[in-house]
């Protein structure tokens, strides 16, 4: 008589299910043994356990297994590995489920059957169970499984390899004929991009595929498994015979004649300064949820209006394709991202999650949309404007507003709350003018890096709130004054003002590269804060002396781990490249509340801005701070780095700080990089002196000092008064600062920093570096030369 | 050498459980950190036998780690290191060829064991390329893997699982980074740190 074996993750479940098959026979049964559970009580299986069973119940005649799910079939496979081999070939392992086929190998068993036809038995267990469920003669057909041997043949996976011709690479075209040709095929497709390791990814997702950036001469690799995958590796074949469906003779001819037009595509179309030039222009509101006249249903409901919103929006393009014929390849893209599978199905799970259909709209593409923007080839970031343009007619689809010209929108004058940093990434640069904020204050995160990004930003008007859509307002952001519909004066008046700012800054930009000194013939430096790549492209050829901080935070800003040592050395070489080895100041990780980052979790505090953010952090992320400072030491053989850190409090901070820095200097076999402390809390700006030995520089964040030394909310319009980086508290601790480190540099890096009223004081304080927005490195370095010292 | 190896590894691992576990939260259940703890701490325990060679203490190891750690780790773990001792038995001494065969070997027991092919999300995506890059590399072949295995990792998290309990999720299973080949890339990770370089 053949023996069995149970086994599963639970010693509960094993015992009880041979308890319930021993009540099927009354005696004379087949030897039954569990193997469950782990030593210590707990779930799982043990291959040794599983093996031993099975030399105890075997008498010659065989054994079965009978399992549950997952890891017990890897246990039992690898436990016939350790018996003897005469012993393991009269051993089968039963793909029944786990009750129903104990029970029916047990009396199969009892009645002496051996061990194949007890197998079988176990195996169409299930047909007295659905036969009574079933409502149709097809359940038995469901059973029809092999019993298996511990062996099992490995399943095919082909492999297939293409050097792309297409001059933009796959891009969302080729892509999309990509898997629409693969979608009536059975296989499994991956695609990854071999040249630079990126993927794989499911074939089935144009945006996937395009994310992976396989541009003209480099690999694109599938893997390819499932009943059909030679027909899927023809298809993929025929399909880059014809170059994925693109002429690509005629693509070469309209990029040769747009390089031959004479001006040159702009990396950023923005024009610098212009987030202080004057605006005019009709207002949209954009507050979000109920009160922008969308009011949330419950799931399924929100799932009717997707759909019905999709639809909506996918005729319009459509029907939008025959009169504007210029714009044909974009409204063809649009309608192709629209139809991506990937994007619908996650716009889905949020709604099913709970969010309403706006909000699943907002954040989904919005978040697609922020992942193209950090992609390196220019024609695929356009694409990520083409994702806002879908987000914003989908929204109006929504609400059910006429779809119209809005999508080559006239620009306007968005009003919103307040402007946070996701509120910022969303900001579309080609049809927002300017941003009009009732409530927030100047210089939060998302103020900071619209101004980066050229668009103007007036803040703590409440006045806006109710007036209607439509009426053109004026403001101008530097004298902070705001005007509802503005009459012919003030409109010249705007111009005027506009002209003479566009010559000062010509002017600037002329001298730009040169470096800046004052009157008496004292250099200051003068760099740029960089949070992206843009940034820092701009910095460089704004003629940024150095880079005086990198929000490493905000680079990273959309991922959910954290970037591995690798990527890290890739970006900051990069960056350190694109400013012509200038050095480059890369701030540690400085997570707080208004800029969570994804891998640092974020815990509810009932104070924030008091709690633990920047450096506090670090202290229970011990190796993600380790990697950063490994990777910058890594970069620092190629480019010239130092280290900056954020939010310093105590001198025991530094130090900590300072050993890890040196110790994986050591590892890495490199000189430690200069290493400096951000003075943003007032005990750092008191106590500077007891630092001074420990560091090479200082840079102080007038923004958070402000706000702590005058304990003011800087996003708050009601106190913004308080809050001013100019005050006298603050021009104290500057000076304090600079005197108690007179030995090394000391900047600025704080918003204070980017104000040409401020650089006079602020050289007179003993400062010598001032870290500038990007767009403002040719003013500042006016100011500086204005500077009678 | 090989026992630090495996000491380091039980360090990260230790120090690591919570994540391990959250990652399988989220595409399992929840147990891969409490599983790797378990076996490492019974690997720390043992007393390599006098003469039995790196073989000897990597079968010791593969056959704790089967019997303690509980879930599939178990068995792919220990597969990995049962063919990679038997590699390391006939050709016992260390030099860079020996551990590209041993490592291969592992490699290839645990595609085997699992069934895994690239891209299907498992501690395979990790291993596989990792070795790949020992091999290439003749002058830091353990940082090389220990790098490969780093950003390897990182990839899982835009696959679709297909093998364990993962699979049972589908697509949800995206854009988490997989918990077995996070383990795994610690295991490279410890190798880099203790291993020396040729």
């Amino acid at each position: 008589m053949i023996g069995i074996v149970v086994v599963s993750h639970s010693h509960a479940l094993a015992e009880a299910a041979v308890e319930l098959a021993e009540q099927m026979v009354s005696e004379g049964g087949p030897r039954l043994m569990t193997a469950a559970g782990t030593a210590d009580g707990g779930f799982g299986t043990d291959a040794g356990a599983i093996s031993k069973a099975i030399e105890e119940v075997d008498s010659g005649d065989g054994v079965l297994v009978v399992l549950d799910i997952g890891s017990a079939i890897l246990s039992s496979e690898l436990a016939v590995e350790f018996l003897n081999p005469s012993l393991a070939e009269r051993v089968l392992v039963s793909a029944a489920p786990l009750v129903e086929g104990l029970l029916t190998a047990v009396v199969a068993a009892a009645g002496g059957a051996e061990l194949t036809v007890v197998a079988g038995e176990a195996d169409t267990a299930l047909a007295g169970k659905a036969a009574h469920l079933a409502h149709d003669q097809d359940a038995p057909r469901l059973l029809d499984l092999p019993h298996t041997p511990a062996a099992r043949p490995r399943p095919r996976r082909l492999v297939w390899r293409v050097t792309v011709r297409n001059p933009h690479g796959i891009h969302v075209r080729p892509a999309a004929n990509i898997v629409t040709a693969l979608r009536d095929v059975d296989a499994e497709v991956t695609l990854a991009n071999a040249s630079t390791g990126k993927g794989p990814v499911c074939a089935d997702s144009l945006s996937r595929i395009s994310a992976l950036e396989v541009r003209e001469g480099q690999i694109l690799e599938a893997r390819i498994s499932g009943p059909q995958a030679e027909a899927a590796r023809g298809v993929l074949a025929e399909l880059a015979t014809h170059d994925f469906g693109e002429d690509i003779d005629r693509v070469r001819r309209t990029m040769a004649l747009r390089s031959s037009a004479s001006v040159p595509v702009a990396r950023s179309s923005r024009v610098e300064g212009a987030e202080r030039r004057c605006v005019l222009g009709p207002v949209e509101r954009r507050l979000t949820g109920a009160e922008n006249g969308y009011v949330p249903q419950e799931p399924k409901a929100e799932l009717d209006r997707l759909t019905a919103a999709v639809g909506s929006v996918d005729d319009f393009l459509a029907g939008l394709g025959t009169t504007h014929c210029a714009e044909v390849e974009i409204l063809e893209a649009q309608r192709l991202l629209l139809a991506d599978r990937e994007m619908q199905h996650d716009i889905v799970a949020r709604i099913t999650a709970g969010f309403s259909a706006m909000d699943a709209v907002e954040t989904t593409i919005g978040s697609l949309a922020a992942e193209f923007d950090l992609l390196d080839d220019e024609y695929l970031r356009a694409r990520g404007q083409d994702l806002r343009s879908l987000r914003r007619l989908l929204g109006l689809a929504l609400r059910e507003r006429p779809l119209g010209d809005h999508s080559f929108a006239t620009p306007g004058v968005w009003l919103l709350d307040e402007l946070d940093v996701a509120g910022a990434m969303q900001l579309d640069a080609d049809s927002c003018l300017g941003v009009i904020t009732t409530f927030g204050g100047a210089s939060g995160h998302g103020v900071l890096m619209a101004l980066a990004r050229g668009i103007p930003v007036l803040t703590g008007h409440p006045e806006v709130e109710n007036i209607a859509e439509g009426t053109v307002v004026a403001f101008d952001p530097v004298t902070d004054e705001l005007w509802i519909e503005p009459d012919e004066s003030v409109r010249g008046e705007m111009a005027r003002r506009n002209s003479r700012r566009d010559r000062a800054a010509e002017l600037a930009r002329s001298m730009a590269g040169e470096a800046a000194v004052t009157f008496s013939g004292q250099r200051i430096i003068v760099g740029s804060n960089v949070g992206s790549m843009e940034d820092a492209d701009l910095a460089a050829r704004e003629g940024a002396d150095i880079v005086g901080m990198v929000r490493t935070e905000v680079l990273y800003a959309t991922r959910t781990d954290p970037p591995t040592v690798t990527d890290q050395v890739d970006t900051y070489v990069a960056i350190g490249r694109t400013m012509g080895n200038r050095p480059v100041t890369i701030r540690v990780w400085d997570p707080s509340t208004d800029k969570p980052v994804g891998f640092f979790g974020s815990a509810k505090e009932a104070n924030p801005a008091l709690g633990e953010r920047g450096m506090r952090v670090m202290k229970h992320h011990p190796e993600v701070f380790a990697d950063q400072l490994r990777a910058i030491a890594i970069a620092s053989k190629q480019v010239h780095l130092r280290v900056l850190l954020p939010m310093i409090t105590t001198v025991a901070e530094v130090r900590w700080a300072r050993q890890v820095l040196f110790q994986v200097s050591r590892e890495e076999g490199v000189i430690p990089v200069d290493l400096g402390v951000m003075v943003e809390v007032p005990a750092a700006a008191i106590m500077a002196g007891s630092f001074a030995h420990l560091l090479d520089f200082a840079t102080i964040g007038t923004n958070d000092l402000s706000q702590y030394t005058q304990a003011a909310d800087r996003n708050n319009a009601k106190v913004r008064d308080l809050a001013r980086q100019d005050a006298p508290a603050v021009l104290e601790l500057v000076a304090a600062t600079t005197r108690a480190l007179s030995r090394i540099p000391v900047g600025v890096c704080g918003d204070l920093a980017s104000d040409p009223a401020a650089t006079a004081q602020l050289v007179a304080r003993g400062i010598t570096q001032l870290s500038v927005r990007p767009g403002m490195v040719a003013e500042i370095k006016q100011a500086v030369r204005s500077v009678r010292d | 050498m090989v026992h630090e190896w495996l000491a380091c590894f039980a360090e990260r691992v230790e120090t690591g459980r919570g994540l391990l576990n959250e990652l399988d939260r989220f595409i399992g259940d929840g147990d891969h950190g409490t599983n790797m703890v378990r076996g490492m701490s019974a690997v720390v325990a043992l007393v390599p036998e006098p003469d039995q060679g790196i073989s000897g203490y990597l079968r010791q190891v593969a056959m704790t780690l089967i019997r303690d750690v509980g879930g599939a780790a178990g068995p792919l773990y220990g597969t990995f290191f049962l063919r990679a001792c038997g590699v390391l038995a006939i050709l016992p001494e260390p030099s860079h060829a020996v551990w590209c065969a041993a490592l291969q070997a592992g490699v290839e027991g645990v595609a085997e064991r699992g069934r895994c092919m690239l891209g299907d999300k498992t501690l395979f995506d990790v291993l596989a390329p990792a070795v790949d890059a020992f091999a290439a590399d003749f002058v830091d072949p353990w940082g090389a893997a220990a790098r490969r295995a780093d950003s390897s990792r990182l990839q899982t998290a835009d696959m679709i699982a297909s093998k364990g309990r993962a699979a049972f999720l589908g697509t949800r299973s995206l854009g988490v980074v997989d918990p077995g080949a996070t383990s795994a890339s610690w295991l490279m990770a410890a190798g880099a740190e203790v291993m020396p370089s040729s």
